[in-house]
């Protein structure tokens, strides 16, 4: 809508109306229809529309229930539709005047309000003067003919005298509404807050300089309570914030041990259009250091160069809140960051030596300090062999104790070894205290920042993993040693048990190596690499929640290439499968061993009885042979296990994929395992990973299976066993 | 703590080769001559009390027995500054000091006598550790002393003490030298039986490779005693490294070598170090990696066991594991595997799964080394039974002649008959027989007939 354009077809329209200025009458306008001079009801129109513009009804004109306004008077169409364009500043002075009286808390809407208060102040002065002008006209000359001569204040007058005020008017009403929605439609939600300021903060890009320099005035005003806000956070770390609009939020109930990763976070809602997200979590951060250093370090000190930061917050004007041209804050900010957080980073690093508890962790969490763990794993065979509910923790740390005073743990830090400490994981009854034994280190202070309950959590899975591991590894290298003291004992006394040993110290030596090149692959490819890219992330990180993510992205790399993330999981089971084949052969190995040893015996004994040690020898011999087959069996149960995993392992298509192929690679270095099953030789293909599902018909194998709660369920009937599969080893000359 | 290990040293070359060693594990773990620990030195990076124990006053001894039949060598090590490093109980120097007279026969004759005295030293020191893991042996296989007296013990450690490991560093006699004793021929046959039926691991030191090392690689001409056994305790330190430094894995000697030895009576080891460099060549070394490391510990020249290199047969590697101890980023030893796969550097048996097993160690901190990185390969690899061949070969050409059998006849293993010689040749035949299976494919199908027949 132009002026000059409305101007014109006033003066167009006037002397029509002027000659028709009884055709248009209002209803039930009769009464006041008195004055039909047109000059006189266009002057009693303006004065009126002096009150509708403060929100109160005239004589004419009035606002009706729906917010719209009619004019009583009969008068020209052009003059009422002048009149009623006019009225629209009232409307706004309505909006803007009820969302002022609506009561409201808040320190920034307060604020705003405050600042359309010093709006209309000077959209007073401006009615203020407007009336003056009026009443010369009509007090000081009685005469109406005089009041002609002199400049009589017309509609068209009184639109250009508030030409200026009506559009700061018709731009408050605007963000009023922004704000507050409820005043003209459906009550939904008001505006307050940082919130509020994003709503102004739109109108500072206007193309239109008054406005610009509108909203930049209101939101000068409105940002002070936030810009206090922001220099206590960031000077202190408090939040001076009773009715929530700051967008920094702390929840109140959080536990110390928390502080850092729950008990603040950011209120995107609140957050200021004007301050970018990322600048929104340094402020978090800076805060966050503050607060870090104060609850859970216990340093209430401040920071380095706090008394500066602070003038410059004092004597920096509001304005540079969102005035992107000047950097005086955000350099401010910028630098109580990196003070605060460097001070984090030397109070966890220097002070809570980091690093050392993370080579506590790796040392006896992850199993580096093979001595101890060894010992440990010797003292607790008959502890852990106990079904879970005869587990007690006080007999697994007094045993934890033992194993630490024994070996190089003993020269440990004090406070290291203090940490450490005995947990058993959940476990049904039905298990051993080899499925839920685990080490456990209390990281409290302001490394349990970084080492949360979470975290350690994982390190305890992790720990029970590798140790099951490590159980093989011991129960492997017993039954090596058996068979070199078996072998001696054989030359001698007993030659026909000879063939059974054969086969199995041959089937001990693909164990040992499995297990071997699994606990080396955990710990190059797995721990230590990963180890390597932490020290790496963690001496070049700048902030608490770097080191934090670093330290994240270590562990869960570990889980993953230990097989310990979701995906793996049929990867794992067949691992533990394999693991499975060892006890059996323990258990095969232990009987054997017993029936030998009695049978030495029982010779011994019956030396001189020719007969009966015929017999008995005949017997034996059965034995023997049926033991022999046994063991074959087994050989080929567990070499199948080995296929398939190998199968499984080749197939792995996520991200780890490549370092899971560093374990196939190992597992299968002289390609023995390939050149024996066509399925290895060839990269993965459709079939390959069909015919890895297919089931093995052999009862020992299923009995395996179950005993390990493999579901298979879904394997297919015309499965093949996969020996079938197997070329025949070439002979050579 | 548990794991702990005697060491037994036998005769002139055992105590010799036990001196070194010692010397270097006490520089390795900062303990000054007299057994005190050096100032320098921290405790908790290593493990001092698989080799050592303290004293009341602390200071630490070597879990150590030494026994000769005649006084030069242990005399010198009594008035060398190490002298009070021992424990002088532990020391047994035969009161006659009249020696083995380098013959197998008569070391072994002695055991008996001394058998008593000899096993009270070796029970107090079982009973003085808290959970022994077992003994390692030095001794020489050519002598009288280290030999026959090893033999002896070897026989009876396996009756005493069933239930723990015996390794041994056995020295084999140069072959590119005629030896001054004659009889060398039937020690190393005799010898060699002990060590096929008693011992659980041997680590050959082949004196023949040791020599042509210091000469051509070394730039030594003509090396002494000295030098090789500098060469000699590198390998037994470093292959002992992993029992001292502990890490993840290979922390007791058995899980050091089980995953070497298949099947008992392929027990025999070969070694190999890199970089082997003398003094002056040490300030030119280039940048090592764990590559170079793995790559030059393949090579025939950096072995320490002189192997006829024979194509056709076929030879393999049984198993090998590598310690490697100084500056390793992990990351490349997957890829160092890689590279030697790709280029078929080693030959692998083909009837078990068998790999190149890494193991990285730490290094002492008190010894400073001009290289970044340093090598050990122990190796199971068939050609070892070349040695055996040729040992064989040495003792029939001896035998055939009937050579030199008198002093053998007088004592009184062999009074009644040679049977001990034949018995002892058939054993190291077999032992051939056992590794040239081991090269093809079916060595499974092969013990399995074997042994049946054996019945």
């Amino acid at each position: 809508m132009s002026y000059s354009s409305l101007h014109k077809s006033f003066t167009v329209n006037s002397t029509f109306v002027n000659g028709n200025r009884r055709s248009v009458t209002g209803g039930g306008l009769q009464s006041f229809a008195i004055l039909d001079n047109s000059s006189f009801i266009e002057r009693e129109l303006v004065r009126d529309l002096l009150f509708i513009f403060q929100g109160i009804d005239g004589k004419f004109i009035r606002q009706k229930k729906d917010k719209s306004y009619e004019i009583l008077a009969e008068a020209s169409a052009p003059i009422r539709e002048l009149a009623l364009k006019l009225c629209e500043l009232g409307h706004c002075y309505n909006k803007i005047k009820l969302f002022k009286e609506k009561p409201s808390a808040g320190t920034i809407i307060q604020s705003f309000k405050h600042g359309l208060d010093l709006e209309l102040h000077e959209y007073y002065r401006i009615l203020a003067d407007i009336k003056s002008q009026i009443q010369e006209s009509t007090f000081d000359t009685p005469l109406a003919e005089e009041s002609k001569s002199r400049e009589d204040i017309t509609l068209i007058k009184l639109g250009i005298c508030i030409t200026d005020v009506r559009s700061r008017l018709e731009i408050l009403a605007c963000v009023v509404e922004a704000c507050s929605p409820e005043i003209s439609t459906t009550p939904v939600h008001q505006k307050y807050g940082g919130e509020l300021c994003s709503s102004i903060h739109l109108y500072t890009e206007h193309g239109d300089p008054v406005i610009k320099s509108l909203a930049v005035s209101l939101l000068t005003t409105v940002t002070k309570p936030l810009y206090l806000m922001l220099g206590h956070w960031i000077l202190y770390g408090e939040l001076e914030d009773p009715c929530n609009e700051f967008f920094i939020a702390s929840d109140k109930d959080c536990r110390k041990e928390d502080l850092w990763h729950s008990k603040y976070h950011i209120r995107g809602k609140m957050l200021p259009s004007f301050i970018s997200m990322k600048q929104a979590e340094i402020i978090l951060a800076t805060g966050k250091n503050i607060n870090f250093l104060r609850d859970i370090c216990n340093n209430s000190t401040g920071y380095e160069g706090r008394a500066e930061i602070k003038k410059t917050i004092e004597e920096t004007p509001v304005e540079c809140l969102f005035m992107e041209n000047d950097k005086l804050l955000s350099n401010a900010i910028q630098k109580a960051y990196r003070t605060t957080s460097d001070m984090v980073l030397k109070v966890l690093i220097q002070d809570s030596r980091l690093i050392d508890h993370l080579n506590a962790l790796k040392k006896y969490l992850l199993l580096g300090q093979g001595d101890f763990i060894q010992y440990l794993l010797e003292l607790l065979q008959k502890e852990l062999a106990k079904p879970v509910p005869k587990l007690y923790q006080h007999n697994l740390s007094a045993i934890l104790e033992s194993a630490i005073r024994a070996t190089n743990a003993q020269f440990e830090d004090d406070d290291i070894l203090r940490r450490l400490d005995t947990r058993i994981l959940y476990g049904s009854e039905k298990e051993t205290g080899w499925d839920v034994f685990c080490l456990d280190y209390k990281a409290n202070g302001p490394i349990g920042t970084v080492l949360t309950e979470d975290v350690i959590v994982k390190y305890n899975q992790l720990f029970n993993t590798l140790w099951r591991t490590k159980r093989i590894e011991a129960i492997l290298c017993a039954l090596w040693k058996n068979q070199t003291t078996l072998f001696k004992y054989q030359r001698s006394i007993m030659p026909e048990i000879g063939p059974v040993l054969h086969q199995v110290q041959l089937l001990i030596q693909e164990l040992i190596h499995f297990v071997h090149q699994t606990q080396y692959y955990i710990m190059f490819e797995a721990t230590e690499c990963a180890w390597d890219s932490l020290m790496v992330n963690v001496n070049k990180a700048t902030d608490l929640d770097e080191v934090i993510k670093a330290h994240e992205e270590f562990l869960s790399t570990i889980m993953s290439r230990s097989l310990l993330d979701i995906g793996k999981r049929e990867l794992l089971n067949q691992l533990r499968a394999i693991f499975g084949t060892v006890h059996k052969l323990n258990d095969f190995l232990t009987a054997f061993d017993e029936r030998v040893t009695a049978e030495v015996i029982s010779r011994r004994n019956l030396k001189n009885q020719i007969n009966e040690t015929v017999a008995q020898k005949n017997f034996f011999s059965e034995y023997v042979t049926q033991a022999k087959a046994e063991v074959e069996q087994l050989h080929t149960v567990s070499q199948d296990l080995v296929y398939r995993f190998l199968i499984v392992l080749n197939g792995q298509q996520d991200s780890d994929s490549i370092t899971l192929q560093c374990l196939s690679f190992r597992l299968d270095f002289n390609e023995y395992y390939a050149q024996r099953d066509a399925r290895l030789s060839f990269p993965l293909t459709y079939l390959s990973r069909r015919l890895s599902f297919t089931s093995v018909n052999s009862p020992l194998y299923q009995s395996i299976h179950t005993s390990m709660n493999l579901s298979h369920s879904a394997v297919e009937s015309n499965g093949l066993p996969v020996s079938f599969l197997r070329q025949q080893p070439i002979q050579e000359n | 703590m548990p794991c702990e290990i005697i060491t037994l040293q036998l005769g002139q070359c055992g105590n010799q080769i036990g001196f070194e060693f010692w010397k270097k594990l006490c520089l390795e773990h900062g303990v000054n001559p007299e057994g005190q620990l050096e100032s320098f030195a921290k405790e908790g990076v290593d493990r001092k009390d698989v080799f050592f124990y303290q004293a009341d006053d602390e200071h630490y001894i070597p879990r150590a027995v030494l026994l000769d039949l005649e006084p030069r060598v242990i005399n010198t090590i009594l008035t060398s500054r190490y002298s009070k490093l021992y424990n002088p109980e532990n020391v047994y120097l035969s009161q006659d000091g009249g020696g083995a007279g380098n013959n197998w026969a008569a070391g072994y004759g002695r055991g008996t006598g001394l058998h008593e005295e000899i096993f009270d030293i070796i029970d107090r020191e079982a009973e003085g550790s808290d959970s022994l893991e077992g003994f390692v042996l030095c001794h020489s296989i050519a002598g009288g002393t280290g030999s026959g007296l090893g033999s002896y013990l070897l026989e009876k450690l396996t009756d005493r003490f069933p239930k723990k490991l015996i390794q041994t560093y056995s020295v084999f006699p140069n072959q590119d030298e005629i030896s001054d004793v004659v009889v060398q021929p039937y020690n190393s046959l005799l010898t060699l039986r002990r060590l096929t039926q008693s011992a659980d691991c041997v680590v050959v030191l082949d004196n023949t490779a040791l020599n042509r090392i210091a000469v051509d690689r070394l730039h030594i001409e003509n090396p002494s005693f000295a030098q090789i056994n500098s060469l000699v305790s590198t390998i037994m330190s470093v292959s002992t490294a992993t029992l001292r430094y502990p890490s993840y894995m290979n922390n007791d000697l058995i899980g050091l070598i089980s995953p070497l030895i298949p099947t008992p009576r392929l027990h025999f080891l070969m070694t190999g170090y890199t970089p082997l460099s003398s003094e002056q060549e040490a300030t030119s070394i280039r940048k090592t990696t764990v590559l170079d490391v793995m790559r030059r510990l393949l090579q025939p020249k950096n072995m320490m066991v002189s192997t006829a290199h024979d194509r056709n047969a076929q030879q393999r590697y049984i198993s090998i594991l590598n310690i490697i101890q100084g500056e390793v980023d992990p990351g490349q030893v997957h890829k160092s595997l890689q590279r030697i796969r790709e280029r078929k550097l080693a030959n692998f048996i083909t009837w078990s799964p068998a790999s190149i097993q890494v193991a990285l160690s730490r290094k002492s901190p008190y010894i400073q080394t001009p290289h970044r990185v340093s090598g050990l390969m122990l190796a199971n690899h068939t050609n070892i039974s070349s040695l055996f061949k040729n040992a064989l070969k040495q003792y029939d050409k001896l035998r055939k002649r009937e050579a030199f059998l008198d002093q053998f006849r007088r004592e009184e293993i062999f009074a009644e008959n040679l049977n001990e010689l034949d018995e002892s040749r058939d054993v190291v035949q077999d032992l051939v027989e056992e590794y040239e299976a081991a090269t093809k494919s079916d060595y499974l199908q092969w013990g399995l007939n074997k042994l049946t027949q054996g019945q």
